[in-house]
C-alpha cells in the first residue's frame, strides 16, 4: 500500500483533474441528450456524424473519448521520461533492487487508473449515445462507433504503453508528449482501419432497417465481379442496339451508385480487433520499456 | 584487507570517441572514507555510477563489494547508498515519504526512524516537502537515507558542490561521525580540497579519465616535499610546479633532503598540473 500511495501523491493532479473534467462532460452530455435526439431515421453512420458534429454532442462525447488517452499519454511519459529528466530516477534506481519490480508496479497503478477514467468516459459515452439514439441496441450497432464502451480503456492503456516507451527513449518530456501525442493518433487511426478491414461489406437498400445500425464503408456503381466502377466504365457495358428514351434511361437504371455497409451485427468483431491491435501497440510499448529499464542510465 | 570498492582495467567511453574512465586501477580497502577528486569532465561522476551499476564498462571490471554491480544489481544495491550531484528527491513527496518509499523497497534493512530522529534533529519536519528543503537540508535527507539503509558502501557524488561553508561543515561532521559508528566505506566525490581533508584519510586524483595518485592521504604527503624551485638539484623527482612556483616533489629514500611537507591541496593540485601517475 506505501507503493500505492506514494504513486498517487506523485501522479493525483493529472488523473484528479482528467477525473474531474470527464464528470463535468459527462453530466454535461446527459442533460443535453436528455434535450435532443439523434433522429431515429438515420443510419449509424449519419448519427456518428451527428454525434461528431453536432457541436454540443461533439463536445462532450469528443471529449470523453480522448480523456483516456490523455491520461495513458500522461502517466506513460511520467513513469519513466520524466524521472529521467528531473534526475529523479538516479533516487529511485538507486533505492530498488530491480528496475523491472520498480516498473511493474508503477505500470499496475497507472493500468488501474486508466482502466478506471476509461470505464467511467465509456459508461458516460454509453449513456449519452443511448439516448440520443433510442431503439438502437449499441452492442449490434454501429452507432456511436469508437465513442463509448471498453474501447475506450483499451486506447488508454496502448496510449500509455507507447507512451512509456517514448519517454524512457527520448528522456524529455515535453519532446515525448509531442511525439506521443502524434504516435498514439496514427495507432488509433491504424487500428481503426484494421479493425475495419477482413470484413465484407454489404450493399443495403435505403429501405433494409439494418441500415440504420450499419456502418457505411463505401459507395460506388456496382461492376460485374463484386466491385465498385467509374460511371465511365459502367456506361460502356451498355447493350447495343438501344436508341432514344431507352438508351438515355439506361445508364440511370444500371450505373446508379450505391453505398455498401458493414451490418451492426459485426460491430464486436470489428471493436474486438481493433481492441487487438492496440493491446499488441500497448504490449510492444511495455515490453520495449521492460527490457530498456534495466539499462538506462539515469 | 578486504577490498570494498576495485576497479581493473576499468574503461568507459561514451560514443564512439570520448572516453570517461582509461584502463582504471583501484582498490579501496573496506572501511576508508576516498575522497576522489578532479576537474570537470575527470571522470569521477561516471567512475561512482560504474560502482553503483548505472554504467556498464567499456572495458575491465568495476567490483563493489567483490561483485559486479551493472550484473548483479540485485545483490549490490541494497548494500550500497548512492547520492547523486545536487542530490533531486520529489518535488511533491514529503520527507516522511521519502523515508516511506526507500522503507517501501528496502524492506527492514531501513531503520526509517533513525533517519526521521536525524530529520528531525536538523529541525526538519516530516511533512516538509522535498521542494521546500534548502540544498543543505536536502543534501543531509540523502545522508540520512543513505546511513538509514546501513550501506556497507556509500557512494556521495559532489553533495557539497551547491551548499554553503555552514551546511558543507555540518554535512562532513555528520558524514564522519557516522562512518566512524557504522565501519562503512565512502566515496565522497568533490573539488573542494578542504572538505576532502576534513572527511577523508585516503585519496584519489583524477584527470583525463587516469589515476593520478591513490593512497592514504596520511602516507601520500610523508612520499611527497615541496621545495622552492631555487634549491632544486639534479636528480629531484619533480612531480610538477605548483603557483606559487615551488616544486612538489616524490621523495626518495636516498633523497632525504628537507623540504616542507605539502599541504593536501598541494598535493592535488601539483598532479593536476602534472597529468601524470608517481612511478
Amino acid at each position: 500500500m506505501t507503493g500505492l500511495r506514494i504513486w498517487w501523491r506523485l501522479h493525483r493532479a493529472p488523473i484528479a483533474i482528467l477525473v474531474v473534467a470527464s464528470i463535468v462532460c459527462g453530466l454535461f452530455g446527459i442533460a443535453y441528450a436528455e434535450n435532443i435526439r439523434c433522429d431515429a431515421s438515420l443510419s449509424a453512420t449519419d448519427c456518428s456524424q451527428f454525434l461528431i458534429y453536432n457541436p454540443p454532442s461533439s463536445i462532450f462525447t469528443l471529449a470523453l473519448a480522448v480523456l483516456p488517452i490523455l491520461l495513458g499519454v500522461v502517466l506513460g511519459i511520467s513513469t519513466v521520461g520524466s524521472e529521467l529528466e528531473s534526475g529523479t530516477a538516479a533516487f529511485a534506481w538507486s533505492i530498488v533492487g530491480s528496475r523491472r519490480r520498480w516498473l511493474a508496479e508503477q505500470a499496475v497503478a497507472s493500468w488501474v487508473s486508466i482502466l478506471v477514467l476509461g470505464m467511467l468516459c465509456g459508461g458516460f459515452n454509453a449513456l449519452i449515445v443511448a439516448k440520443l439514439n433510442p431503439g438502437h441496441n449499441l452492442p449490434t450497432s454501429f452507432v456511436g462507433y469508437g465513442l463509448w464502451g471498453p474501447i475506450l480503456v483499451v486506447r488508454g492503456l496502448s496510449a500509455y504503453g507507447i507512451s512509456l516507451a517514448i519517454g524512457a527513449m527520448l528522456r524529455r518530456v515535453t519532446a515525448s508528449v509531442a511525439l506521443g501525442l502524434v504516435l498514439v493518433t496514427a495507432a488509433t487511426i491504424a487500428a481503426l482501419v484494421v479493425g475495419r478491414s477482413f470484413e465484407t461489406s454489404q450493399v443495403l437498400a435505403s429501405n433494409d432497417p439494418g441500415i440504420y445500425d450499419a456502418l457505411g464503408v463505401g459507395s460506388g456503381i456496382p461492376g460485374p465481379n463484386g466491385t465498385f466502377q467509374t460511371w465511365d466504365d459502367c456506361v460502356l457495358t451498355e447493350p447495343l442496339g438501344l436508341d432514344g428514351d431507352a438508351r438515355n434511361a439506361w445508364p440511370l437504371e444500371h450505373c446508379r451508385e450505391v453505398s455498401s455497409y458493414l451490418p451492426g451485427s459485426k460491430m464486436v468483431d470489428v471493436e474486438l480487433r481493433e481492441s487487438a491491435v492496440l493491446a499488441l501497440l500497448g504490449l510492444l510499448g511495455f515490453g520495449a520499456v521492460l527490457a530498456l529499464v534495466g539499462s538506462r542510465r539515469p | 584487507m578486504t577490498s570494498a570498492l576495485e576497479a581493473i582495467g576499468l574503461s568507459k567511453r561514451y560514443g564512439r570517441r570520448t572516453w570517461a574512465l582509461r584502463g582504471l586501477d583501484i582498490s579501496i580497502p573496506q572501511g576508508c572514507v576516498v575522497g576522489l577528486v578532479g576537474p570537470n569532465g575527470a571522470g569521477k561522476s561516471t567512475l561512482l555510477k560504474t560502482w553503483i551499476g548505472f554504467e556498464k564498462p567499456t572495458s575491465g571490471r568495476a567490483l563493489t563489494l567483490g561483485l559486479e554491480p551493472w550484473r548483479d544489481r540485485r545483490n549490490v544495491l541494497p548494500r550500497v547508498a548512492y547520492l547523486a550531484q545536487s542530490p533531486v528527491f520529489y518535488r511533491d513527496l514529503t520527507v516522511r515519504d521519502h523515508l516511506d518509499y526507500v522503507a517501501h523497497y528496502r524492506g527492514s534493512a531501513f531503520d526509517k526512524g533513525q533517519a526521521l530522529q536525524r530529520m528531525s534533529e536538523l529541525g526538519v519536519t516530516q511533512e516538509a516537502k522535498a521542494s521546500t528543503l534548502s540544498g543543505g537540508q536536502a543534501a543531509q535527507l540523502g545522508l540520512a537515507i543513505a546511513f538509514g539503509m546501513q550501506a556497507e558502501v556509500i557512494l556521495l557524488d559532489e553533495p557539497l558542490a551547491a551548499l554553503d561553508p555552514l551546511a558543507r561543515r555540518a554535512f562532513i561532521d555528520v558524514l564522519r561521525a557516522e562512518i566512524t559508528k557504522s565501519g562503512a566505506t565512502a566515496v565522497l566525490s568533490s573539488h573542494i580540497v578542504s572538505d576532502i581533508e576534513r572527511a577523508c584519510n585516503r585519496l584519489i586524483v583524477l584527470s583525463s579519465g587516469t589515476v593520478q595518485i591513490e593512497g592514504a592521504v596520511s602516507q601520500l604527503i610523508a612520499e611527497h616535499t615541496v621545495v622552492p624551485a631555487s634549491t632544486l638539484i639534479e636528480g629531484d623527482d619533480v612531480v610538477s610546479e605548483l603557483p606559487d612556483g615551488r616544486r612538489l616533489c616524490r621523495r626518495r629514500l636516498r633523497n632525504q633532503r628537507p623540504g616542507s611537507e605539502p599541504a593536501l591541496e598541494d598535493l592535488v593540485l601539483g598532479y593536476l598540473a602534472a597529468g601524470k601517475s608517481p612511478q
